[in-house]
């Protein structure tokens, strides 16, 4: 599995000692830290164009070089103050050159009106923002300020990092510290920041509710279709760079390796069709191999020889729309899926025993979509 | 709740619907689908039964 590489940037008047301290929280999630230095930068430094723009192509010849160096596709940041302004300058001018994974903004003085919405929905320039804010926060205030008295000199600065971005996409999640500059870095939330970074890799205490849930769900589905359950399966599928991927560890007898590398797109088989419309999706293998356009080739070399049907279960929030009940703000997809032979009930959609079973086992999911949507936030598991 | 026939997914082309089938669940007249699946939840862990309640109310599906 590849690893997911953390770039950290401080602000000014500054050597950022919190880039050291974050280290160790980095670590424990597998994260690895990429600190960046661009040395004290003053804040008369921060007046001028051309020295700002001496910064923000120093950070893009570093991340390039990093890229290069590494191989990796997207890195994460973590940036605090004047390190927000420079990574998202620098995203900017890059024009699609440069693209992040995962961004921790602290005390961010980067425009209010940024325009996420296009650089994350539609550019995909970046998957996820945690923008760590403070009301108290006085020094984004004055670049604020500064900005729009400055003119045509003035750096594309706001108050973000104080009063938060304006229409945020719901990939951006506004968390809000008490305090003010400095307290945005607080040692307290360094866990929450990498485990927001490491998604969709799960920490131990969601991974293990996700867990129990799924190897109940499979049990209880293997019992309902009066199938082995050596013979039964189930996964969890996560979005993740505009693909769907298996959720590492939140599986259960998954035993054919190659199938933990699959990449589907919101378009393929049962589960993207059941992550795209919010709607409980089966399919079943009706000949030798499973009908073409179902899953492109390489995708579906990797799948167990002997999988006979899945059933895919949409992860997210039911409401009822329209007399309809669906799946909202999905998270990902539980799949539960046979082996070797297509239960007799799956083979007869209309059964009514079996609508019961699919309704009971998608509803069974929604402990899985809380823990999923609080890991994806970075928050850690909360007692009911 | 009432939930129509499992039908196989209208949008699809004619070689996938043999193999696809989307579940559509409908609202809000009554039938036997939240009962059977309390049922079989019934002698099922504790976590699923509360996960599946929790589903039910925030989706306002109360029988």
């Amino acid at each position: 599995m590849p690893v997911k590489i953390v770039v950290t940037l401080h602000g000014i008047r500054t050597h950022g000692r919190w880039q050291k301290e974050v280290t160790p929280y980095l670590a424990r999630h597998g994260l690895v830290p990429y600190h960046l230095d661009y040395g004290w930068f003053g804040v008369l430094s921060f007046l001028f164009p051309w020295t700002r723009a001496r910064r923000v192509q120093w950070l893009r010849d570093e991340l390039r070089d990093l890229a290069d160096r590494t191989g990796a596709r997207r890195v994460s940041v973590i940036a605090h103050s004047f390190g927000t302004w420079l990574a998202l300058e620098a995203l900017e001018a890059e024009n699609g050159g440069l693209r992040y994974d995962r961004m921790v903004l602290t005390g961010s003085i980067v425009r209010r009106d940024f325009p996420w919405d296009a650089v994350i929905r539609r550019h995909g320039w970046v998957q996820a923002v945690r923008n760590e804010r403070a009301r108290g926060d006085h020094v984004v205030r004055l670049a604020a300020w500064f900005a729009r008295l400055a003119g045509p000199v003035a750096p594309r600065a706001g108050a973000s990092g104080a009063d938060g971005f304006l229409a945020p996409p719901a990939q951006v999640r506004e968390t809000l510290v008490a305090g003010g500059h400095s307290e945005v870095l607080n040692i307290a939330n360094y866990d929450r920041w990498a485990r927001f970074i490491a998604y969709p890799s799960l920490p131990p205490d969601h991974l293990r509710v996700v867990q129990t849930l799924v190897q109940q769900i499979r049990a209880l589905a293997a019992a309902e279709l009066d199938l082995d359950p050596a013979l039964v399966r189930a996964n969890v599928f996560v979005p993740e760079g505009g693909t769907l991927r298996m959720l590492r560890g939140a599986w259960d007898n998954m035993t054919h390796a190659p199938e933990h590398d699959i990449v589907l797109r919101f378009d393929h088989g049962s589960t993207g069709r059941a992550f795209r419309d919010g709607m409980p999706f089966s399919i079943r293998r009706k000949a030798r191999s499973w009908t073409a356009g179902v899953l492109p080739g390489p995708q579906q070399a990797r799948l167990h020889p002997r999988l006979q049907w899945v059933l895919s279960l949409p992860i997210g929030r039911l409401v009822t729309h329209d007399q309809v009940t669906v799946a909202r703000d999905v998270v990902g997809v539980l799949n539960v899926d046979g082996l070797d032979t297509v239960p007799a009930m799956l083979q007869t959609p209309g059964d009514a025993a079996l609508k019961a079973l699919v309704f009971a086992l998608w509803a069974t999911t929604e402990k899985i979509r809380r823990s999923l949507a609080l890991a994806d936030t970075g928050e850690p598991l909360h007692d009911d | 709740m009432t939930i129509e026939p499992s039908a196989p997914a209208a949008s699809l082309p004619a070689p996938e619907t043999a193999e696809i089938t989307r579940f559509v669940f409908r609202t809000p007249s009554t039938s036997g689908v939240l009962q059977r699946a309390r049922e079989l939840l019934a002698a099922a862990p504790r976590e699923l039964s509360e996960s599946f309640e929790q589903a039910v109310r925030g989706a306002g599906l109360q029988a």
